[in-house]
């Protein structure tokens, strides 16, 4: 059966690919969409997918934040970060508990990215 | 003036980052290959005037940023093999994605953290049909093209005041 996962991000255009990437290279089954912190929460509590993506850089409730609640409240946690932001943020989500760190720009066309994405796929259930 | 032509001088050595990564920027979010209209120009002003502008504004512990990418509505629509006009709510999450996007490859080049460190992005800002003149000394701006159609880039940079 196909692991399941909740997209997040705050640009409908970059969910569209995430989607179809996911679905059609990565063979999840991608349960439901949000677009900021609070649908991420909600959404984490309502399905508790096999795993949650969350962008750092949304409205009303960034991805550090949402992390850092769905961890509380769900300690296992398999989280995925897909962020643009550099430098610290990547460290903090780390240690705060997220599985993974993939950095935007998303090069779907790129066979090393796509390579390195799905070893980062691989290693966050291998550890799980 | 002295903190000026720092910055002058910075963003003239580096002027190629600004450019290469405009081109990789659009080939990597929209799958188009471009080209330099000709090498970005260093200027005092930014100045465009486009159907749509995005804004990005970032800053570190040193350094307070601006980024801005011109479109036309044409053009845009070209950029996503669409023939229809792209609404602005449409225009403004696909600009506003690819401005970050532009920004973490600028500070994925070592030559500009070199120059720069890191800087924080803050929220996409895009404005429609409106002429922009930015009063952010020293910027480096130009153009880039495909298939008949053209994109602005320019990124304007200054020491962070330090009295806040």
């Amino acid at each position: 059966m196909n692991k399941t996962v909740i997209l997040i991000d705050d640009s409908k255009f970059l969910l569209k690919q995430l989607s179809d990437f996911f679905e059609k290279v990565l063979n999840f089954k991608v349960l439901s969409l949000g677009f900021d912190g609070n649908m991420a929460v909600d959404l984490y509590q309502k399905h508790k997918p096999d795993l949650i993506t969350l962008d750092i850089t949304m409205p009303n409730k960034n991805g550090v934040q949402a992390l850092k609640e769905i961890l509380t409240e769900f300690p296992n946690a398999n989280i995925l970060m897909i962020s643009a932001v550099r430098g610290n943020a990547m460290l903090e989500c780390m240690s705060s508990g997220a599985k993974g760190y993939i950095e935007k720009p998303l090069k779907f066309n790129d066979a090393d990215f796509i390579q390195d994405f799905k070893e980062t796929i691989k290693e966050i259930f291998t550890t799980d | 003036m002295v903190l000026l032509s720092e910055i002058q001088k910075k963003i003239t050595e580096i002027r190629n980052v600004f450019s290469k990564t405009a081109i990789s920027s659009v080939e990597i979010f929209f799958q188009k290959e471009s080209k330099l209209h000709k090498e970005f120009e260093i200027v005092e002003q930014l100045s465009c005037e486009f159907d749509y502008l995005l804004i990005v504004s970032s800053v570190n512990s040193d350094y307070q940023s601006i980024l801005v990418v011109g479109i036309n509505n044409k053009d845009l629509s070209n950029l996503l093999n669409r023939e229809e006009k792209i609404d602005l709510e449409e225009a403004s999450d696909i600009i506003g994605e690819f401005g970050n996007n532009y920004c973490g490859l600028l500070a994925d080049d070592p030559d500009f953290t070199k120059h720069f460190g890191i800087l924080t992005q803050g929220m996409p800002i895009v404005c429609t049909n409106g002429k922009t003149l930015l009063n952010f000394i020293w910027g480096v701006e130009g153009k880039i093209y495909f298939n008949n159609n053209w994109m602005y880039f320019g990124y304007a940079i200054n020491k962070r005041n330090t009295y806040e």
